[in-house]
């Protein structure tokens, strides 16, 4: 397998504590808050992503195993709050390959769904997710890989974040 | 530069109060309601008047009535929800549609009986912090709802429910406040 190229999210880069003192710490956050979720029926995505858990922020790795999620926030402060509160989009796709995978996709994107449409996590500053469209994308044909198989969802958040709030 | 004035302070993600809420009966959820919930404490103050007198003046205000309320749209109406939004109804066989179940609204001549009211009508709350917090009616009457429907929509009941004292508790006094504002941990 080719080496890795960095990442904001890579084993041992961040410390795992809740936090929103930075971009890169929300995302850590979101994406622990991810790994720790447990269903009613006691599954965890971290059984299907693997360990180290493959859930990358932007895009994944060279040569990365399948299947993999990707997280990419696009965050937005209002005027009303004077800057303080933001609304955010996390965009997770999910994906896998070969076709055979799609069903852990779908599977993986349900974890996230619970997980993340009842999201509240006062820890430190405030982040809550309650909304969310979500898509299977259709089979690629030629020249683009019809053997990949991908899910995308795009959750509504809002966020009171440290790095927003601490300011003097 | 200095920073812009803001009501954020370190316990708000704790204590911000989250979603639309639900409304109990007891334990149990009354229903799916669209468009959240509203309490008002109905609270009347009168500020004591007198000749001369040219605003109102500290120490001077009495309370004088409450009228809470909570209401809401519900989008549902099983036949719980009709015993709950027509007090004192009762099923009648007599005259009753053939193979209904049906059920006669409560006379207007003769009082309501004790255990026509609602008894711990709950408005919850999420809070932030993982806890909630509720507006509690120990005792509780429907006094107002319609209905409207719409084309290719959820049926929408409007319901006003309104607080009652129970003089029947142990040191119930007449000025007493019908409802209790709580912090409680789970629902």
């Amino acid at each position: 397998m080719a080496a890795e190229k960095p990442r904001y999210v890579v084993p041992g880069s961040l410390n795992k504590a809740q936090a929103t003192n930075s971009t890169v710490q929300i995302y850590a956050t979101i994406r622990q808050a991810l790994l720790d979720y447990v269903t009613p029926q006691k599954e965890m995505l971290r059984e299907i992503v693997g360990n180290p858990p493959r859930i990358y922020v932007r895009s994944a790795p060279d040569g990365v195993l399948f299947p993999y999620l990707t997280l990419l926030l696009s965050r937005t402060s209002l005027a009303a709050y004077n800057g303080y509160r933001e609304t955010a989009q996390l965009e997770v796709q999910a994906i896998g390959r070969p076709e055979s995978q799609l069903p852990m996709v779908e599977t993986a994107m349900d974890l996230v769904d619970q997980c993340l449409t009842a999201y509240t996590n006062p820890s430190s500053g405030l982040i809550v997710g309650r909304s969310r469209t979500r898509n299977t994308v259709p089979m690629f044909s030629d020249p683009a890989d019809s053997t990949v198989v991908a899910v995308l969802a795009t959750y509504e958040l809002y966020l009171w974040p440290t790095v927003l709030t601490s300011r003097v | 530069m200095t920073a812009p004035l803001t009501g954020y302070t370190a316990t708000l993600p704790a204590d911000v109060v989250l979603d639309s809420g639900q409304l109990y009966v007891g334990a149990t959820v009354f229903g799916a309601f669209n468009g959240g919930l509203k309490f008002d404490p109905g609270v009347e103050y009168r500020n004591i008047e007198f000749d001369g007198k040219r605003s109102p003046i500290t120490a001077l205000d009495r309370k004088t009535s409450f009228m809470p309320s909570v209401s809401g749209t519900v989008i549902q109406l099983s036949t719980t929800n009709v015993l709950q939004i027509e007090p004192g109804a009762t099923v009648v066989g007599s005259g009753a549609w053939t193979g209904s179940t049906s059920y006669m609204p409560k006379d207007a001549a003769g009082f309501l009986a004790a255990g026509d009211y609602l008894t711990d009508v709950r408005c919850v709350w999420l809070r932030g912090g993982g806890n909630f917090v509720q507006v509690r009616f120990p005792s509780a009457l429907c006094t107002k709802y319609d209905i409207t429907s719409q084309d290719g929509a959820e049926i929408a009941i409007a319901i006003t429910i309104e607080a009652r004292l129970d003089m029947g508790v142990t040191g119930a006094q007449i000025g007493d406040a019908p409802y209790r504002i709580e912090y409680i941990a789970s629902v």
